[in-house]
């Protein structure tokens, strides 16, 4: 997947002249830690974020899926980013879980460690550098530059897309 | 007018909701905000009393309806404001149809007032016609209706002045048993059922995690906590039951199809409904709704015969279908039952030869026959008519019913009709299940599935695993089980390939629990590692990006908080490649009653060194084990390895049949043959499958001793080896080894007796006739072989008769079988001490108490020449 479509895929932006009609505007992110690498999550997105969970391994899930969260009796569906981004290392089951509701299908990302809602400004928005890996890159929306670090935004879209989901149109 | 219970309640309830709803917006018409919707809403709801009405076959309603809906019709194309004129219009009919909701509910009838309707109809017609004529005209005739209406009302009854205010009474009366009726029954949005059903659900959830917290709590918290589980239970039941419908709801508009489906056929049919008040968990009752209706049409297609047919037949010119519905052991059974023709199962077996369904060389019973109907894509509809024979058929009936948890049967007896049997469970939301654990971890399987939970200690069950290539199955009740360790079957690294590791148990004594599923006809074992509880669970969802997981249904939270993950048993059948083995089981299922009568043999199919199939009679066959070529050492001339403490001589089946010996793998797989009490090995290059065949066997393929027939099955030729032949040649002496030698001089001594001794041999294949004749003339005995049961019966009352000391019979046997021959030698005089052995290529238990019945003395095994030899000898006083 080329950088430009990942560009077009925000959520506010069809095209350049939108991006720079809604330059001022901000945007809340959660952002996460996964393999020491600063990530962000649209916040409209994040249901909730929970402390490590005992999950339920699924024989014969997929590597991503770690297994299943039993989540005040609800069951979600516990996805490592270590796995889809495909960093060789494995998830434990004592990370942190960000719990994001995908037309009605509860999803677990699994990530080292929980930072603070960022606010965002479009202005600091590029597309994702066409260096990184795809495993990772084909996750994001793009690149924000903060003050000290950057910061990769995920798309809860294109994650629910890459382990199935099915939106209901 | 007959109209069954449970559908005029609901038409009574939804009348009288309707009719409060009309009269509510009629009194207070200024209040409603859109007098143009006010209209238009009372229009639909006359509309449907109306359609119900002339559904029900209510005249008086259908005819004061209509009138009244012409009207509204008129308002509502008019856009006519309401006058109070024609409110009061339009309440007096409203009060007639109350009267009439009154009496259907107590007396299930319209009341005798017609010609008070006709009179009220007539007023409807007249004000119609009025405001037709012009839109305004209707000051002067504003008090006309009013008089019309209390003369209407009193009518019927015998003095009219008298009772002239009925009208208001009755309404009056109408009306609080309207209250009455409401707060019987109210309508309530399904989701909403469907939510509170849900959070039922949770709350059981929550309640089994209370429940396991307060254990250790003080006293009132486990009180507090028992009442919330008592409530909640309750609760769950209660809620269970705003689901339940009566299957009535379906059931009965099968009437109304019945009829004209029987008038387009031009045939007379009575459709018969029974228990239509058994309920029914709605969901269930809407998956149930297609099958049925496609059962029944085919009962009024295929099954009803036309009147004149009918009579030909000598049975009533109309036909009955009859659906009856009942609960039987936590189940709801729907019976469809017609007094027809019934199934013609020379057609369904041409036409499944026709579609290749099946091979005309096997003969199949008509229960087989009959199961054919659940083939996709069958149907033996003749002519393609509107009414069944599209193509989709009773494949697409039994795979809805199992979707949903049922199964279908279909018994039919020619000429007199066809039964079809559904089982449906009483509800989907909350199922039992046993909760099991592999590798600490526990799983749900559906009870529906499982056939039995089987424990096997090795220090004291008969029953043993045992393998074929590292396959392991058990032997149960003379059938193979395939059996999937679970822990390998779920094991994420290695993917299931039929597992060539030995078979680990989790208990430290080896007793393995093994839960015996069944799913779309096959029957397969899991091991598991731990059996822990039966309880029900309510199954949620897999979740998300698990759709490709095929091995679970979903997901269930138990009541320590944890998940269960509900195994989908047809899921692990597919896992593990049992399907495409189970197929081959069905098949061999469908055949299994005709193949007792052809003398079908389980084979073990093995490898050599050279090309070909070789088979070894598996009854021979002791045990099958793999052992290392490092513990293969050599003793003299013979390759032997320790062996359960003792010495096992190996010899290879290649090398003695003059080709190459096997290459040295890690592994040797050897067959374990048992004779006379001792163990030889049998080594080969690999063993490939355990098959049973029917097929005709050829002994004249080879002059070889070792090699006793061959046979052709599915294309592929297989060389049966005779496997004590092959000890007696590698080993002259076969007995070195761990075998002590036999006493000659008590075998020849006992060869000399049997010389003296006639056997008459009754076995119709050819093979086994040849093979048994062989090796009881080897060991001295005089053999008569005769082809079937009644040449073996002609023989023994022929003048040689007498001169037989024994009779050895096969069971199955074209003519006479081997239970008709004893029963008949029985019968005669002089014969009654003739003993009699029965052989066969297997038995059961009950097969056993059969032969006995008839007469035998003892059931033995064919190929079991020691075995057969030993018996025949203490029959007949035969001793060293």
């Amino acid at each position: 997947m080329n950088a430009s479509a990942n560009a077009g895929v925000l959520s506010h932006s069809g095209s350049d002249a939108n991006a720079h009609a809604n330059a001022q505007k901000t945007q809340q992110y959660s952002a996460f830690y996964v393999h020491k690498h600063l990530y962000g999550i649209d916040v409209q997105s994040v249901q909730e974020v929970v402390k490590p969970m005992p999950v339920t391994p699924v024989p014969h899930a997929p590597p991503y899926v770690i297994g299943l969260i039993n989540l005040r009796g609800q069951i979600a569906t516990a996805v490592g980013l270590l796995e889809l981004f495909e960093t060789g290392k494995k998830s434990t089951p004592d990370m942190m879980n960000i719990i994001c509701n995908i037309e009605g299908n509860l999803i677990s990302l699994m990530v080292d460690e929980i930072g603070d809602v960022l606010e965002m400004t479009r202005t600091d928005f590029e597309e994702t550098p066409a260096t990184v890996p795809v495993a990772v890159a084909r996750l994001l929306e793009g690149v924000f530059k903060t003050k000290d670090a950057l910061m990769s935004v995920v798309s809860i879209e294109k994650v629910a897309a890459e382990i199935g989901i099915k939106k209901k149109s | 007018m007959q109209i069954a219970d449970g559908v005029l309640k609901e038409f009574i309830a939804e009348f009288n909701e309707m009719l409060e709803r009309m009269g509510l917006g009629l009194s207070s018409p200024d209040s409603h905000r859109d007098p143009v919707e006010l209209v238009r809403s009372i229009y639909r709801d006359i509309h449907t009393i109306k359609g119900n009405a002339m559904m029900f076959g209510l005249p008086l309603t259908g005819r004061l309806t209509h009138a009244i809906e012409n009207l509204l019709d008129l308002l509502r194309q008019k856009k006519t404001p309401l006058s109070p004129e024609l409110v009061t219009q339009l309440l007096g009919g409203l009060d007639y149809l109350q009267q009439i909701s009154l009496s259907l509910s107590q007396h299930k009838h319209e009341p005798q007032i017609e010609s008070a309707i006709n009179q009220s109809v007539a007023s409807f017609e007249a004000f119609y016609l009025r405001l037709n004529a012009s839109e305004t005209a209707v000051p002067t005739g504003a008090s006309e209706p009013q008089p019309n209406i209390a003369a209407a009302v009193a009518a019927p009854a015998s003095s009219p002045s008298a009772e002239a205010v009925q009208p208001n009474i009755e309404r009056v009366a109408a009306k609080s048993n309207a209250e009455e009726g409401i707060q019987e029954t109210i309508r309530v949005n399904v989701q909403v059922l469907d939510n509170i059903m849900n959070m039922v659900g949770e709350l059981v959830l929550v309640k089994n995690q209370m429940q396991q917290r307060v254990k250790n709590l003080h006293e009132e918290d486990v009180q507090i906590s028992q009442r919330l589980s008592v409530i909640t239970s309750e609760l769950q039941t209660e809620v269970m039951k705003t689901r339940m419908q009566p299957v009535g709801n379906v059931l009965n508009k099968f009437h109304r199809i019945c009829r004209d489906l029987a008038s387009e056929l031009k045939k007379d049919i009575s459709l018969e409904i029974l228990g239509a008040e058994t309920e029914l968990d709605r969901a269930l009752l809407e998956a149930i709704r297609d099958p049925l209706m496609h059962i029944v049409r085919n009962s009024i297609d295929h099954g009803i015969e036309t009147p004149e047919e009918r009579r030909r037949h000598q049975k009533p010119g109309q036909g009955k279908v009859s659906i009856s519905a009942f609960h039987e052991g936590g189940q709801v059974i729907i019976q469809i039952s017609d007094n027809g023709k019934g199934i013609d199962v020379e057609r369904v077996r041409k036409k499944a030869l026709e579609k290749g369904l099946i091979t005309g060389d096997k003969p199949l019973t008509e229960k087989n026959i009959l199961d054919l109907v659940f083939h996709p894509g069958f149907s033996t509809a003749e002519k393609i008519s509107n009414v069944s024979g599209r193509g989709v058929g009773m494949d697409v009936v039994k795979t809805n019913i199992e979707k949903i948890g049922g199964t279908v049967e279909l018994e039919s007896k020619a000429g007199q009709g066809t039964v079809t049997t559904l089982r449906i469970p009483l509800t989907l939301a909350i199922i039992p299940a046993l909760i099991i654990a592999c590798q600490n971890q526990a799983f749900a399987i559906p009870q529906g599935r499982i056939v039995e939970l089987i424990q096997i200690d090795p220090s004291t069950s008969e029953m043993h695993l045992e393998s074929i290539e590292g396959s392991p199955f058990i032997r149960l009740r003379g059938l193979l089980i395939p059996i999937i360790p679970l822990q390998d079957l779920f094991s994420k690294t290695k993917p299931f390939s039929g597992g060539s590791r030995p078979v680990q148990t989790s208990n430290e004594y080896g007793i393995l629990s093994i839960v015996i599923l069944s799913s779309e006809g096959s029957t397969f074992g899991a091991i598991v590692d731990d059996i822990y509880d039966s309880t029900d669970i309510v199954v949620k969802p897999l979740g998300s990006g698990l759709d490709a997981v095929k091995l679970f249904s979903g997901a269930t939270i138990l009541g320590d908080g944890s998940i269960a993950l509900t195994i989908d048993v047809t899921g692990i059948a597919e896992q593990a490649n049992i399907k495409n083995r189970a197929k081959g089981q069905t098949e061999q299922k469908i055949s299994a009653e005709t193949m007792r009568l052809r003398d079908s043999t389980d084979y073990l199919v093995v490898e050599l060194s050279e090309a070909g199939q070789y088979a070894l009679p598996l009854s021979t066959v002791h045990r099958l084990e793999k052992i290392a070529i490092r513990d293969i050492q050599m003793s003299g001339e013979f390759k032997v390895c320790l062996y359960r403490d003792a010495i096992l001589p190996i010899f290879s089946l290649s090398k003695i049949l003059g080709y190459k010996e096997e290459r040295d793998d890690v592994d040797a797989s050897v067959i374990v043959l048992s004779r006379k009490g001792r163990l030889y090995g049998l080594r080969v290059a690999g063993i490939l499958d355990i098959m049973t065949s029917d097929a005709e066997i050829d002994p004249t393929v080879s002059q070889r001793r070792e090699i006793c027939g061959g046979f052709i099955q599915n294309t592929e030729v297989y060389t049966i080896i005779d496997p004590f032949a092959v000890l007696d040649n590698c080993h002259p002496g076969a007995d070195g080894g761990i075998a002590a030698p036999d006493d000659p001089a008590a075998e020849q001594a006992r060869k000399v007796q049997r010389k003296k001794r006639r056997i008459l041999l009754a076995e119709d294949s050819r093979f086994f006739r040849n093979q048994i004749t062989h090796f009881l003339q080897d060991s001295g005995y005089t053999v008569v072989a005769a082809e079937d049961g009644l040449k073996a019966f002609n023989i023994l009352k022929s003048s040689e008769g007498k001169s037989f000391d024994l009779l050895l019979s096969d069971i199955e046997m074209p003519n006479m079988t081997g239970l008709e021959l004893a029963e008949a030698v029985r019968a005669e005089p002089g014969a009654k001490t003739l003993p009699m052995l029965a052989i066969t290529s297997r038995y059961a238990a009950n097969d056993i108490a059969r032969g006995a019945k008839a007469g035998f003395d003892q059931y033995l095994e064919k190929l079991n020449r020691d075995e057969l030899i030993k018996h025949i000898d203490a029959s007949l006083g035969v001793v060293a």
